[in-house]
């Protein structure tokens, strides 16, 4: 797979435009997800996408190897940075306000298995909620560390890759990151009722 | 309803979030440990903390609304990353040496006037006689005659700095470097003063008459000029990056 990767990057440095689609095709979930994630809706999400992976593909020289992901997932986090400073200037919708007026054009839940029943399939829908504008509530910096390490599964040193902070900054920025995203699921009991219960005791 | 957990403080929190996802030096870890077993309240916080990073973790991921392949009609277009090293590139990597080249002359022109007490009479005073490569030459070589003068002769530093403009002026005339120079020296002083045969701390009035004497000519003229197509060369080079990058 690393091999392939690579060599659809060599292809593509050289002009290939067919084998940088082959990496789009690749990454492009990823990508959208984590625009998704930081910028609080699908238009936008989309854009910073496109523009994350045209930046790519001009700057594919820049590329000196190591990982393709952590370098395109760095161009995009830096297209949502540039997004979220334009939005701030032109103080267009907040981001809690795009979390709620784009809930049905958000990722469509469906039931997981059969054996899901209503009630479990609306506690997730519910739980998914919380936890969207939970992240948009979150600083940025924050909201992407979260981001990256739960919701895309990377370690610490991909992280580390992808934001050019250190280890030890990303620690700190998760755990808090990850605590006010437990205090938003505590207000809304949403955690799972035998902490609760303990709690309460 | 509202929990009254107790907080932990950043330490703790850092360490438990660490513990969730195995980052922990195997002394930590059993440390940790060890205090899970011990703290009920850490314990519980634990617990929380991992429920919300399993739930973050359920989450489900986004599908994309379309494919973000790139059209390779229309980035045929945009593609340049080997061309865009191109006209724009070289004259802005130009500009910038020609900066340089500016600077450099400035301070030539600065260390040599600076050199001969009455400032630009040593240029003048041998450019009339010459083609304009002599002056050239001279202001290149102003400098370090007077500093190995100054290094020589202590004596006339003592004079103050009037005396250090002729003794400069005379070092040069008769530095051997050039062969036309001896040809060349006496005829300025003659136009000048016909008096001036020792060179000296003698005369403080005798550069004047010669910088009076004589009227400016060709060596500024050349350093105007450089300057002038150094300076249009780097405003081209920036103009035609920003036109491109545009």
């Amino acid at each position: 797979m690393a091999n392939e990767e690579l060599r659809l990057v060599e292809s593509a440095q050289r002009g290939d435009i067919e084998s940088f689609n082959a990496l789009v095709r690749l990454y492009e979930g990823r990508v959208y997800n984590l625009c998704y994630r930081l910028l609080g809706d699908a238009d936008s999400a989309a854009d910073a996408a496109q523009d994350a992976f045209l930046s790519a593909y001009r700057h594919l020289r820049a590329f000196r190897g190591g990982s393709f992901r952590s370098w395109v997932l760095r161009i995009a986090t830096n297209v949502c940075y540039d997004a979220l400073r334009a939005r701030q200037r032109r103080s267009i919708v907040s981001l809690d306000a795009a979390v709620e007026t784009t809930p049905e054009e958000a990722a469509p839940l469906q039931l997981a298995n059969t054996a899901e029943s209503p009630d479990e399939f609306a506690l997730r829908r519910e739980l998914a909620r919380a936890i969207e504008a939970g992240l948009a509530q979150l600083p940025v910096d924050q909201r992407l560390v979260v981001v990256l390490c739960d919701l895309q599964g990377l370690t610490y040193e991909e992280i580390a890759e992808v934001t050019g902070a250190n280890v030890g900054t990303i620690k700190s920025r998760l755990s808090r990151g990850r605590a006010r995203l437990r205090d938003v699921l505590r207000q809304g009991e949403l955690l799972p009722l035998r902490f609760r219960h303990k709690g309460e005791e | 309803m509202t929990t009254q957990l107790p907080q932990l403080n950043d330490r703790d929190l850092e360490l438990i979030s660490a513990y969730i996802d195995g980052q922990l030096s195997a002394e930590e870890r059993r440390e940790i440990e060890r205090r899970l077993d011990n703290e009920a309240n850490l314990r519980l916080a634990y617990e929380e903390l991992r429920a919300t990073v399993q739930a973050l973790r359920d989450l489900e991921p986004v599908r994309p609304p379309r494919s973000f392949t790139l059209d390779p009609a229309k980035v045929a277009l945009q593609r340049p990353p080997a061309t865009r090293l191109g006209w724009g590139r070289l004259l802005q990597v130009a500009g910038v040496f020609a900066a340089v080249l500016v600077a450099a002359i400035g301070t030539l022109s600065v260390i040599g006037s600076l050199g001969s007490g009455a400032p630009a009479s040593a240029p003048m005073v041998v450019a009339p006689t010459n083609a304009p490569a002599p002056p050239l030459e001279l202001r290149e070589s102003a400098p370090t005659p007077e500093r190995s003068d100054t290094a020589a002769a202590p004596a006339a530093l003592d004079d103050g700095s009037g005396p250090v403009a002729p003794q400069a002026y005379a070092t040069v005339i008769t530095t051997p470097e050039v062969a036309a120079l001896p040809e060349v020296a006496p005829q300025p002083t003659i136009v000048t003063t016909p008096a001036i045969s020792s060179p000296g701390t003698v005369d403080l009035a005798q550069p004047k008459p010669a910088a009076e004497s004589t009227p400016p000519v060709t060596p500024p003229d050349l350093t105007l000029l450089l300057t002038l197509a150094v300076v249009a060369l780097a405003a081209g080079g920036v103009l035609l990056w920003r036109r491109r990058k545009g």
